[in-house]
């Protein structure tokens, strides 16, 4: 038998001895493994999981291109990155005489779709197959919703239309004068009077009025289609749309002279700019005075060198939101996110096991110095003593590698199916085809790459070995004798006299602080294990907070909605007419089914605040967001347009929210605000407390400037006038063509809390609120600044059960034919796709807190017990020597004070080293990040550890029925 | 007047095949201020009968009266309280704390206590036994014999009624035990402890008042040193 042999021998016997620590350390180690293939597994698990919710709810395109001609499709194709291209047709609308819905719905819109545009786009057939040429068609079920009795087999033939309006003009009516302003519709679409446009695809149906005349211009093309199949509503499809989405097969060849619209996926692993590059195709065939004129339009998008792409609204839609996980699209943050806070994550995991593992390496050497002794007094080398600790790193990684990674592929597993229905409906918040029930499955894959895999490996090993290097190296130096009296570690150290208890009599505090200063060894692994729980669990949830707050605020841009006093309700009710509206709501107040209701009444309006009523924090925050566009100096006609006498940029676009009179009063209540004296035709305005700025706002603004790194600031209570006093607003007047001033009577600030019950708003404007009185006064001074979302809607629950109510108000439809009432949760739909990420993300942290918080759990009891173990005879020559139980619990108390406070000062600091360092990584290459750390993160680690040591001690200090000193006493600690 | 009282303290250890019957029926009283020495050869039970002596260890059968009192009877703190009252052990390993220096480990039973330190005994005690330079080290610091002296020590400082040294010489040299035994006597004269002394040395023995035979765990001789000499 070699020399290796006996040490391995000697050692695995050791272990199977000493089951309990081997054993911690073990789990130790696997939990570490674990939790690292949770991070490596789980993000990019995650990730496909989110990428397949957004691929369930809109299809898995990356990028769709509209009019193209044959030598730009070619272009696109020719890109590199580019793995498929499919190929759709807008081939007009025919008349459908089976429609059962004549009056909103009477045609077809027909489009032809390439083999694999039903899948990107997400095509389900309900019944039937997909069309295999342009004479056969699959039809939406919104068709037979409607009342249609067409069945597969059906034919409908007729000649392919295009719809186009005619505004008319006074020159129509044969009057003179001049027409101002146009026609505009609630999709965006405008009209200039006279003029005769294209009606978009998707247009809902109207019939000519004394305004517009509704021309269809035929195609040249007959129709003959075959039904051969039923599909549910594609996702674009909408209720009153003028034509039910009929899709027939289309040759994917295209000829010269033809327009096409393109749909293509790439390949997520290249790095290049697709946005730039389909634009830049896009373009190839404008005139430079149409590129001149586009970018004076304002809307273009800049190239990582800098350079202006000016680009047409529509024309190229990028997937962000499928690309966003795969740091494509015009966002790579949330990537940018995901990647840095799992190497950051990994960096704590590491962290953590090798504190964990140190420890348990450390009490292993105590506990084995005797038989380490032995080994040096019969010649052991350094060498063969350090080979002893990195025998037991191999036998233990040897087993908790593989159990590790399975295990932790088994956490994702389980997690994933316990979190699925939870995310499933986060994202079922946001993904609208989830939420009109499209039956979009959205499924989840464990994504396991091997070099995942070896990352694993990788990290384990290293943690493991480093944890072991210092009492491998501490084993390796220590003598025979040193060893063999085992009590080397014991020093009476500088400056801790305890003479002053040994008078007053204290024994307790005596054996505590003496065990605790002189036996520092002992004692620093407690201390350890406390430190590095406070500092994981706080880092850890600051870290989950940080990743929150940079989605939040970096890609969130939801405005508006509404607060948390509506979420209770099931049903709103909300129409237009306020005929049909006073009708509906009269019946939800008088009706009995009628269980709660609420009324919430809206008006927003837009306009501007002057920057100069603003604080001065808000300018000079302005201005460095603007030197961050220009670093060497911001142009004297930047300077100018912001900030000159005469026109004054930087005057912050304001957002008016009218509500009811009670909510107004219920708000400033809630904030705690003086009575202000009303005014006539002053308004008075409660102003949101918080507005924020940031480059992203100005991210298309400037030529030849530099595309700076991401900055935010937030300013507090922003305008500058005080309760009482008057500031300007000012609003469009369309008369004057020009802005007109409105005085407003400051009412106060009110914070986000003060408004939760009522709505939600973002800080990326600034927001007043006035009251329903004063709404009717703004009003009735212009009919321009009334203009924007209005209305009012009633929130309400029923008897369960019960729908006669229900049936009543869903029978009430506007003039597109669609019904007033809906979910309230489609209405309180709060979140944002950010949001129901970072919400995700919180379930991910609080699950990673949990097993990181196992980690220094087990770390903890694994010192606790070995302390004990290293003092069981001390505890037993005490116990000799006359001490009572109560003696020795106040000895322990003492002594977990000692350590709670010594752990809580070195945690703190640093905890507070660690978050700093955070802060600045994340500042540096996220932008100023408002950052947040409520109490509860230091509160509840620090309660947690405290009932942690108290716990620990307890289940290792209790002691056994029966138990004899003298046996204790006797005893060898493994 | 009869200090302790041992009544038929049986002592078995393991069960079944395993059985050992380390005391047997083992039944004698020394009397207050006496001197009594176990003596046995190793593995008759002289240990185990002082530590069953000294309540650190409880006998299977039988039971020991200290001043009066059923020891084994008394509940464990009670019995805590009890030992560092009356009981004085001395261990042929010292079992100092050593995290405590010498002063701490001398007055540690006296401040268990609750009493408060009396520094005179405690100058007294540490002047005795010779150690008064080396007060402040840990004993790591200090030699065995000096480790066995501060047990004495931390035996003698709250003068307890009866004083038991479990083979307080066994791993010191001749020289070093001489002393160690001079003190306990002196101890036992000046103080009137009473001394109960384990040792296989029947040199040692002999200066006590009476020697008590231990073979196999039962006495097999119980008789006073002058009718022996």
């Amino acid at each position: 038998m070699n020399n290796k042999k006996i040490v391995f021998q000697v050692t695995w016997e050791y272990m199977k001895k000493n089951r309990r620590r081997t054993l911690i350390t073990f789990a130790g180690i696997v939990v570490m493994v674990m939790l690292m293939t949770a991070v490596f597994i789980g993000r990019d698990t995650v990730l496909d999981f989110l990428s397949n919710a957004i691929a369930a709810d809109k299809g898995g395109w990356h990028a769709q291109v509209y009019d193209l001609n044959a030598e730009q499709v070619d272009q696109i194709e020719g890109l590199s990155y580019v793995d498929q291209i499919e190929v759709s047709r807008a081939r007009g609308y025919i008349e459908f005489p089976q429609s059962g819905n004549k009056d909103a719905t009477p045609f077809l819109e027909v489009k032809g779709y390439t083999e694999g545009m039903f899948s990107l786009l997400n095509i389900r057939l309900t019944e039937g197959r997909y069309p295999e040429n342009e004479n056969e068609i699959i039809l939406s079920e919104r068709a037979r919703s409607e009342g249609s009795d067409v069945k597969v087999g059906d034919v409908v033939e007729g000649a392919f239309f295009e719809r186009y309006m005619h505004a008319f003009s006074s020159a129509d009516y044969g009057i003179d004068g001049e027409d101002n302003g146009f026609l505009l519709f609630t999709n965006g679409y405008h009209i200039g009077h006279g003029e005769t446009k294209k009606l978009p695809d998707h247009f809902m149906y109207f019939t000519s009025n004394q305004e517009f005349e509704i021309l269809h211009e035929p195609t040249g093309k007959d129709a003959n289609l075959t039904v051969v199949g039923f599909m549910e509503m594609p996702y674009y499809e909408m209720q009153g749309m003028g034509g039910y989405i009929a899709l027939s097969g289309t040759e994917k060849t295209v000829v010269p002279g033809e327009s096409v619209n393109v749909v293509l996926t790439t390949d997520l692993r290249a790095k290049n700019d697709l946005d730039v590059d389909l634009n830049v195709i896009v373009n190839s065939t404008r005139t430079e005075e149409e590129l001149k004129e586009l970018a004076e339009q304002g809307r273009s998008i800049i190239t990582n060198d800098g350079k202006r792409i000016p680009t047409e609204e529509g024309r190229v839609v990028v997937n962000d939101t499928l690309l966003m996980f795969a740091s494509r699209g015009t966002n790579g943050t949330f990537y940018q996110i995901s990647i840095f806070f799992q190497a950051f994550f990994i960096i704590l995991i590491t962290a953590a096991s090798i504190v964990l593992i140190y420890n348990v390496f450390s009490i292993s050497f105590f506990e084995r110095s005797q038989y380490l002794g032995m080994l040096s007094s019969v010649g052991a080398t350094r060498a063969q003593k350090r080979s002893s600790v990195y025998a037991e790193v191999l036998i233990l990684l040897a087993f908790a590698l593989p159990l590790g990674i399975l295990g932790g592929i088994l956490v994702i597993k389980i997690g994933m199916e316990l979190l699925y229905p939870h995310f499933a409906s986060i994202i079922s918040m946001v993904a609208e085809n989830v939420i009109t029930g499209r039956s979009c499955e959205i499924r989840y894959h464990l994504i396991i790459h091997p070099t995942n895999l070896l990352l694993i490996v990788v990290f384990s090993v290293l943690a493991v070995w480093i944890s072991a290097w210092i009492p491998a190296r501490r084993v390796g130096k220590i003598g025979p004798i040193e060893s063999i009296r085992g009590n080397d570690e014991i020093k009476v150290k500088k400056g801790t006299n305890l003479t002053g208890l040994l008078r007053k009599g204290r024994a307790e505090e005596l054996l505590a602080l003496a065990g605790i200063t002189r036996n520092a060894r002992q004692a620093k692994g407690i201390v350890r294990s406390i430190c590095a729980f406070l500092i994981l669990t706080t880092v850890t949830a600051f870290s989950a907070m940080t990743i929150t707050d940079l989605i939040e605020q970096k890609t969130n841009n939801v405005d508006f909605s509404l607060g948390d006093s509506y979420r209770q309700y099931e049903y709103v009710f909300s129409i237009e007419d306020e005929e049909l509206y006073e009708q509906g709501k009269a019946d939800i107040c008088s009706s009995d089914e009628t269980t709660s209701y609420s009324e919430f009444i809206y008006n927003m309006y837009c306009g501007y605040v002057k920057a100069t009523d603003l604080n001065e924090q808000y300018l000079k925050f302005h201005r460095s967001i603007l030197e961050k566009y220009f670093p060497d100096g911001i142009p004297e006609k930047i300077l100018e347009t912001y900030y000159g006498e005469e026109e004054m940029a930087a005057d912050p676009y304001v957002n008016v929210l009218a509500v009811s009179d009670e909510t107004f009063e219920m708000i400033r209540k809630n904030a705690n605000l003086p009575e202000v004296m009303a005014e006539e035709g002053v308004p008075m305005v409660l102003v949101y407390d918080t507005i924020a700025l940031s480059t992203d706002e100005y991210k298309h603004a400037f030529e030849g400037s530099v595309v700076p790194d991401y900055a935010r600031y937030e300013i507090k209570n922003p305008i500058k006038a005080r309760v009482g006093e008057k500031f300007a607003w000012l609003g469009w007047d369309p008369e004057d063509k020009k802005m007109k001033e409105q005085p407003f009577l400051m009412a106060g600030h009110v914070s986000a809390k003060d408004i939760q019950d009522v709505a939600v708003i973002s800080d990326d404007n600034l927001w007043l609120i006035i009251s329903e009185d004063d709404d009717a006064f703004m009003k009735e001074k212009s009919s321009e600044w009334a203009h924007g979302i209005n209305g009012r809607s009633m929130f309400f629950n029923v008897v369960e059960g019960k729908e006669n109510l229900i049936r009543r108000l869903g029978g009430i439809e506007d003039e597109w034919g669609r019904s007033a009432l809906s979910s309230a949760a489609m209405e309180t739909a709060w979140m944002s796709f950010a949001g129901a990420i970072t919400k995700i993300i919180n379930i991910l942290a609080i699950c990673f807190t949990l097993l990181v918080s196992l980690i220094s759990f087990l770390n903890l009891y694994n010192s606790v017990m070995g302390r004990k173990l290293a003092r069981q005879k001390e505890l037993a020559i005490l116990s000799s020597m006359g001490t009572t139980k109560l003696q020795r619990a106040k000895m322990l108390c003492y002594e977990n004070l000692v350590l709670l406070l010594k752990s809580l000062l070195f945690g703190s600091v640093i905890t507070t080293l660690f978050v700093v360092f955070l802060h600045k990584v994340v500042s540096d290459q996220f932008g100023n990040i408002l950052f947040h750390m409520p109490a509860w993160m230091i509160v509840l680690p620090i309660l947690a550890s405290i009932l942690g040591l108290t716990l620990f001690t307890m289940l290792c200090y209790g002691e056994k029925e029966g138990k004899s000193i003298l046996e204790e006493i006797r005893a060898e600690n493994v | 007047m009869e200090i302790l009282k041992c009544e038929g303290v049986s002592k078995i250890y393991g069960e079944g095949d395993a059985q050992v019957k380390a005391l047997d029926n083992v039944s004698f009283t020394v009397e207050k201020g006496e001197f009594v020495s176990i003596i046995g050869p190793s593995g008759s039970g002289k240990s185990t009968l002082l530590h069953i002596l000294g309540g650190v260890d409880k006998p299977t059968a039988g039971k020991v009266f200290v001043d009066g009192t059923d020891m084994h009877a008394l509940k464990e703190d009670k019995l805590a309280v009890f030992r560092r009252r009356q009981i004085g052990l001395v261990y042929q390993f010292y079992n100092l704390m050593p995290v405590l220096n010498i002063d701490e480990n001398i007055a540690l039973p006296h401040l268990l206590d609750g009493r408060e330190l009396d520094q005179e005994r405690l100058d007294q005690v540490v002047e005795h036994l010779g150690l008064t330079d080396r007060r402040k080290n840990l004993p790591n610091q200090l030699s065995g014999g000096q480790q066995q002296r501060v047990s004495i020590g931390r035996a003698l400082y709250s003068r307890p009624t009866i004083l038991l040294a479990d083979e307080p010489t066994g791993n010191l040299d001749r020289k070093t035990g001489e002393e160690i035994i001079a003190l306990l006597k002196e101890s036992n004269k000046s103080q009137g402890q009473t001394l109960i002394l384990i040792t296989h040395d029947e040199g040692l023995a002999m200066q006590a008042d009476r020697i008590i035979s231990l073979e196999d765990g039962r006495i097999v001789k119980n008789e006073k040193v002058r009718n022996l000499v």
